[in-house]
């Protein structure tokens, strides 16, 4: 094909519209709604064009290139009419960022100190700078307003987690819909209203958490004015770097880019171009790891408990002191508990460092329990995410994907909306029940019967049973897949119920895929033979531990019984456990490091910032203690990564019957464990917005649930199962299914005496 | 297919006894605007009347015929005597009407409207040989106000579903032909030849193609395919099948709005006869062509409809228009080929069918062949549905047909909020696509508002402007933003807020919206202004430069006085007035208080026609000098 725009002749292979045609060819149009990942839109009318033989004023943006066209794209009459458009836009849009008399001098010479700017509202703008409507302003040198304004005067919205909402900057591109129900397939946001009354946001008024936003973010990174802005950046300004990493918060470790402002972390984008770059990352590599790293209790400096209290070592000291600690312990009388979060090279240090200089094998992590390693060595047989995609059929169980695991959320999305039979079980509603065929929710009591039922069902020839939907999408689909959420940890048989799912693929031939939620699991039990954490529990208890050697791990809330506790981590130790010893070390983004991934592929991230305080690289703190301590460390070399590890199993235990909902007890409550933990900190405490989407220690019950007790939010409940009562908060969410309570523990341990567990609520009344 | 002969020739028969036998019938039409008239409560006495002189007639429900200034209508047949009509029936005189003519046989035809059938009765007109009938072809609405919409039988045997069976014996190539030849464009408003339409969908290859009815009508003062829907349902599902054999069909929707509850239910009604009677659903009078018809009742948003935000409704997205081509004849619902006409294009459908594309064009002009419907409103002596040859000239429909304005003519809109006013120099411009586009207005729907001298046009432009702002989609950017400024200039231009560029700024916006809005909502909203401001651009003037409204109507530049001289002082105008701007003591000439009028015009109407003197409050304009 060939065309001609502006007098070019333009030779085009394959199907395009005009305005990329334009783009790929250095020719400018101007344009606000057009987005590569996005369908063409044709709202704002910037892009029109003239082109022979068609009339009026089409849009490149929508208009797809055919053989002999001969566009224009600067004719007179084309820059007024795009001018008086932007007239149009700039009547509603505040523009005081543009249209002020000392624009330019301004940010040299500071003359509009920031209290001024916030009366008029130019420095108020999150997005001033990086503004595409400013960009657009400035290229159709536009100096004056010619139209009276219309400020829109609508209410910012500021009540959501972690991005604020100011739709009086909205100039209705659409982006932010459209990726939304586009690209992220969630569906939360859409126009609303008519004429001038046309706003942004979820149906029926209902706030974005209600509407099950994942908060991905994918609408603040697409917004091209200040529109939307994310709550913990607005005030930085725009980011002078985009630097490419890894996030370090659960085992898929997505590729992000790291924004950066004088050498400190600001923000975190999806990779790909700022303003483009969409949706791909869940709400904790999009929002919360910025959060995480410039959060202001973070240890700055070594400290030392001395006999008057601690005190602001230098480092020097606090080697002295460690190397002191150290050499008075006794061989394997010492454990190391690492968080699974540090990176290959710092558990490879710190594992050198205990075998050469501790002299134990007592490695562990307070998350390593007997079901987690049954479920990582299911999850060994794990394929990767590519592989998933050319999956005929999925079930997903206890995947629970609203704040998690976004890119497979999106796959299944993906590939559900492509009319692959996708089937649920699990507790909660997530972004991905709308596309399943089939969501089952199982009672207290029901998991492992279920799964025989299928089971059963699978082994027969011709499946007839209550559930067949499963059954038959499993049986009857080729290169079917099953993704395992790692929330079947904390229920009471989950040793058993993986036994079953692993006969249930076995037998329908499904490949699995199972995530899990700490950073770099697969990468220390790829490198360290970990022992229980049990193990060390009961050791200490018998008194055969002196040395507690805590990196990223606090483990406990008060000193166990042992002698010393070194405690080397960029936050703060639980008030009691008094350790005797605190170094403070560096965090992701910090220093460099690789991770082992869910799909068994080494990922990279980088230092991109500076570090806080004095505090050093964890490979630093055990390198210089070696030196210290006159033992040398070897490097690391990713031939340490065992292909195959070895795990302590125990055979499947036998079945601990869990009841059914009684007449007496007729909820089933189901116990989540937070595992959103990073370097021991646990984000649905530690990040406020994180903790308003995951609350911790709040029990959640569906809308008609709450009105038959007649609670509202926040209110006090009394869970009592047939052995015991504890006292809960209560909060309301549509996404929980009726009859389930669904309880988030901040501590990780089992309240009741099963999971799931039949229990009755009732009202508090003190 | 002998079946359905059969089942047309028991329809005959019963037809026939209905209406030529000896037995009494009653006929009311029960259509929209009977109802608002009062025909429910007629009815209920109708009943009782029949019950109480033990009155052997049979009540047929019918639709409405058109001359809505008449209803609620109410036809008798006794024995012996044809199908007579009576206008403006009342609660309080239709019982006397019942007893006098059927009981007392009294010959009260005098006050009837005239006779339907061929058979006259002494000295009575024919009832189509009134003024508003008589220049009339009605060919859509050939059954509407004869028939019982809610009886496929009367249908049927007035040549009903006929279409349909010569439809299934033809090729749909040769459909398309004859629809072609015939000529027939989209009545929705756009005028695109709808032969041409079909062949587009009928070409494209797909497993699935849809057909939808655009039945949402939504332009204020408009009602022709309500009442289409509401006298005649059949005839649009004939149409519907018969569009849907020829392009390879396979689903159907009727899109209409949730504020039509009556159309919907007689939709629904008829959808469960043509089922019953084997007209629709699989294997179709034995032809191999299967069709389903559904009705998908919009939240009545006016961009829906447009075909591409209709085609987004129906998918249960927000109703937003989208950039043509691909048009949805190529790609459309679900992506599938689609063709969306208008309700009175299907409903004519069947008539090409049964007569033949050579009777079709004896109606209209060349490249305007064919009849239109219109609703004939506002300040027009005989207001009601009309149907005309397309050509035929505004003079004729709004003084032959309509009968004229009570004072002097000033303007009328053509197609509703998006055409254009014309003015009184081209009355005799002819009702064709193009002779309209030349004028500055668009054929449309069929709206038709004459407003006499006492309408503002600024006023009108302002009304029009808003509801189309108030109807925005917000989904471009000079749909949504510029209406909204020639919004706020007409405002102030009504207020005598006016600035003197305000003209010339009205024209550029209203030029812009035209030229890059995105759908035919945004490119046609400035009509109004447009042909206003082409016609009528002295009254503008007045209102910016002078402050002044010629037709007193725009509040801000007009005043209330009290002519001392006149008044009584019969004090009805302070009883009404809301906010005492009005005093003084009986039998003495009352004060108006300038300051505390809100210009509600409450007084001036009570002392036209209900005060002892009238005519003494006055409504004046203030002119700057």
């Amino acid at each position: 094909m060939k065309i001609t725009i502006d007098n070019k002749k333009i030779k085009i292979d394959k199907p395009a519209t005009v305005l990329d045609v334009a783009a790929q060819n250095d020719i400018y149009i101007p344009s606000l709604c057009a987005h590569p990942e996005l369908v063409p839109y044709g709202g704002c009318r910037l892009c029109i064009v003239e082109i022979e033989g068609r009339r009026g004023y089409p849009t490149a943006c929508t208009t797809h290139v055919e053989d002999g066209m001969v566009v224009r794209t600067d004719t007179k009459i084309l820059k007024e009419m795009r001018t008086e458009l932007t007239q149009l836009i700039l009547s509603e849009h505040p523009s005081a960022c543009m249209m002020c008399d000392d624009v330019e001098g301004c940010s040299v010479f500071q003359g509009t100190i920031r209290k001024v700017g916030i009366t008029t509202g130019c420095r108020w703008c999150p997005k001033d700078k990086d503004c595409e409507f400013q960009r657009i302003v400035e290229s159709l040198g536009i100096h004056d307003l010619t139209l009276p304004g219309l400020y829109r005067d609508i209410p910012i919205e500021k009540y959501d987690p972690f991005f604020d909402r100011d739709y009086n900057l909205c100039i209705y591109c659409g982006r932010c819909v459209r990726i939304c129900n586009e690209y992220r397939k969630s569906s939360v946001l859409s126009l609303k209203q008519r004429g001038k009354f046309t706003t942004i946001g979820p149906a029926f008024e209902a706030t974005h958490i209600d509407a099950n936003c994942e908060f991905c973010g994918a609408c603040v990174s697409v917004c091209p004015t200040g529109a939307m802005s994310e709550k913990s950046r607005k005030w930085w300004g725009v980011p002078e770097k985009y630097e490419a990493s890894t996030c370090p918060l659960c085992s898929l470790n997505c590729d992000i880019q790291v924004l950066t402002l004088k050498d400190k972390i600001v923000g975190t984008l999806p990779p790909g171009v700022p303003h483009e770059a969409g949706g791909e990352l869940c709400v904790k590599g999009r929002f919360c790891l910025s959060e995480l790293v410039n959060r202001t209790t973070r240890i700055l400096e070594p400290q030392f408990k001395y006999k008057e209290g601690y005190g602001f070592v230098s480092w020097e000291v606090a080697n002295e002191k460690a190397v002191e600690i150290v050499k008075e312990v006794k061989p394997g009388r010492s454990a190391m508990l690492l968080s699974p979060s540090l990176n290959l090279e710092e558990i490879h240090f710190a594992k050198q460092f205990a075998e050469k200089a501790l002299h134990t094998e007592l490695i562990s992590s307070s998350c390593i329990n007997e079901n987690l390693l049954a479920y990582m060595e299911m999850a060994s047989h794990s394929v990767s995410l590519n592989d998933l995609k050319k999956a005929g059929c999925l079930l997903s169980i206890f995947l629970d994907g609203n704040y998690k695991y976004a890119p497979v959320t999106m796959l299944i999305k993906d590939l559900a909306s492509k009319v692959i039979p996708y089937c649920q079980i699990g507790w909660t509603k997530d972004t991905t029940t709308r596309f399943a065929t089939h969501f089952y929710v199982p009672k207290s009591g029901d998991v492992e019967g279920f799964l025989d039922k299928i089971l059963f069902n699978l082994k027969k020839e011709k499946a007839k049973t209550k559930q067949p939907i499963i059954t038959e999408t499993l049986a009857e689909t080729k290169n079917s897949a099953m993704i395992i959420g790692p929330e079947i940890m904390s229920l009471t048989n989950c040793i058993s119920i993986l036994d079953k799912l692993k006969q249930v693929a076995k037998q329908s031939h499904s490949m699995i895929y199972m995530p899990n939620p700490y950073g770099n699991l697969d990468g220390l039990l790829a490198l360290v033979d970990v022992v229980p954490f049990d193990e060390i529990r009961k050791k200490i208890d018998k008194k055969e531990i002196d040395l507690l050697y805590l990196v990223g791990d606090s483990a406990f809330k008060k000193n166990p019984g042992v002698m010393k506790i070194i405690y080397q981590n960029a936050f703060p130790a639980p008030e009691d456990l008094q350790p005797d010893l605190i170094l403070p070390t560096a965090l992701w983004g910090e220093s460099n490091g690789r991770y082992l991934n869910t799909d068994k592929k080494i990922k990279k991230s980088y230092s991109v910032g500076d570090r806080h305080g004095y505090s050093l690289p964890h490979r630093q703190v055990f390198l210089d203690l070696a030196k210290s301590l006159k033992v040398k460390l070897p490097k690391f070399s990713a031939k340490d990564l065992r292909k195959e590890f070895q795990l302590k199993l125990k055979p499947v235990p036998e079945k601990i019957k869990v009841p059914a909902p009684s007449k007496n007890y007729p909820f089933s409550l189901v116990q989540e464990n937070a595992q959103h933990v990073y370097s021991s900190l646990n984000l649905s405490t530690g990040i406020e917005g994180f903790g308003d989407l995951v609350k911790a220690d709040h029990i959640l019950l569906h809308p008609s649930d709450a009105r038959k007790q007649g609670f509202n939010n926040e209110e006090w409940a009394i869970l009592g199962s047939s052995k015991t009562e504890k006292k809960f908060r209560v909060l309301i969410r549509k996404n929980i299914p009726k009859g389930i309570v669904l309880l988030t523990s901040s501590n990780g341990q089992l309240e009741f005496e099963s999971n799931p567990c039949p229990v009755k609520i009732r009202r508090d009344h003190v | 297919m002998n079946k359905f002969t059969t089942i047309q020739k028991q329809c005959s028969v019963d037809w026939d006894a209905l209406n030529n036998s000896g037995k009494t019938v009653i006929y009311l039409g029960m259509a929209s605007c009977g109802k608002a008239a009062g025909a429910d409560k007629v009815k209920a006495i109708i009943l009782d009347t029949i019950k109480k002189y033990k009155i052997e007639a049979e009540l047929v429900e019918v639709g409405c015929i058109g001359t809505c200034y008449l209803e609620p209508l109410m036809d008798i047949k006794t024995n012996g005597a044809p199908r007579i009509s009576f206008g403006n029936v009342t609660e309080k005189n239709a019982e006397t009407i019942i007893r006098k003519y059927i009981v007392e046989k009294e010959d009260i035809s005098k006050r009837s409207l005239g006779y339907f059938g061929p058979k006259g009765l002494n000295g009575l007109p024919g009832f189509f040989e009134q003024p508003m009938l008589k220049d009339q072809v009605r060919v859509v609405t050939k059954n509407c106000g004869i028939i019982d919409p809610g009886n496929i039988r009367h249908y049927i045997a007035n040549e009903g579903y006929a279409g349909l069976v010569k439809a299934l014996s033809k090729k749909p190539d040769e459909i398309i032909k004859e629809i072609t030849h015939a000529g027939i464009r989209g009545r929705g408003g756009a005028g695109f030849p709808t032969g041409i339409k079909w062949r587009t969908c009928r070409n494209t290859k797909s497993d699935e193609k849809y057909l939808i009815c655009n039945a949402d009508e939504g332009d204020p003062g408009a009602f022709m395919n309500r009442l289409l829907i509401e006298s005649d349902p059949h005839a649009l599902l004939e149409g519907m099948l018969i569009a849907a054999y020829t392009i390879g069909g396979t689903h159907g929707y009727i899109y209409t709005r949730a504020e039509y509850p009556l159309a919907i239910t007689r939709l629904q009604n008829a959808l469960d006869q043509v089922k019953e009677y084997g007209l629709m659903g699989k294997n179709i009078l034995g032809s191999g062509f299967s069709f389903e018809i559904k009705i998908k009742e919009g939240a009545g948003a006016f961009v829906c409809g447009e075909e591409t935000s209709l085609i987004h409704s129906i998918e249960g997205k927000r109703g937003m228009p989208r950039t043509r081509p691909p048009f949805p004849a190529v790609s459309g619902l679900n992506g599938k080929p689609t063709v969306i006409n208008n309700v009175e294009t299907l409903g004519t459908i069947p008539h090409i069918l049964r007569n033949g594309p050579e009777w079709y064009r004896q109606f209209g002009v060349e490249g305007n062949f064919g009849t239109k419907t219109f609703s004939l409103v506002g300040k027009i002596r005989r207001s009601g549905l009309i149907e005309v040859p397309l050509g035929t000239s505004l003079r004729k429909i709004i003084y032959d047909i309509g009968g004229g304005t009570q004072k002097p003519f000033k303007a009328v809109q053509t197609g509703g909020p998006s055409g254009g006013c014309i003015p009184k120099e081209l009355l005799d411009t002819p009702m064709t696509y193009e002779s309209l586009a030349k004028v500055g207005s668009i054929m449309g729907s069929g709206g038709l508002i004459v407003m006499d001298q006492d309408t503002c046009v600024v006023d009108l432009a302002r009304y029009f402007l808003d509801f189309i702002q108030k109807e925005s989609c917000g989904k471009c950017t000079p749909c949504r933003v510029g209406t909204r400024h020639i919004v706020e200039i007409l405002e102030k231009i009504c207020q005598g807020q006016a600035e003197p560029d305000f003209l010339d700024k009205l024209e550029s916006l209203s030029h812009l919206v035209k030229a890059t809005s995105l759908c035919g909502l945004g490119q046609t909203a400035p009509n109004p202004v447009l042909s206003t401001l082409r016609y009528f651009r002295q009254e503008y003037i007045q209102h910016v430069d002078e402050y002044y409204c010629p037709a007193l109507v725009c509040s801000s530049l007009i005043e209330y006085t009290v002519i001392k001289d006149k008044c009584t002082g019969c004090q009805r105008c302070v009883s009404v007035c809301p906010t005492g701007a009005i005093t003084g003591p009986r039998s003495e000439p009352h004060n108006l208080d300038i300051d505390k009028c809100i210009k509600c015009r409450a007084c001036y109407e009570i002392c036209r026609f209900d005060a002892i003197a009238g005519n003494a409050i006055v409504i004046s304009g203030r002119k700057r000098q």
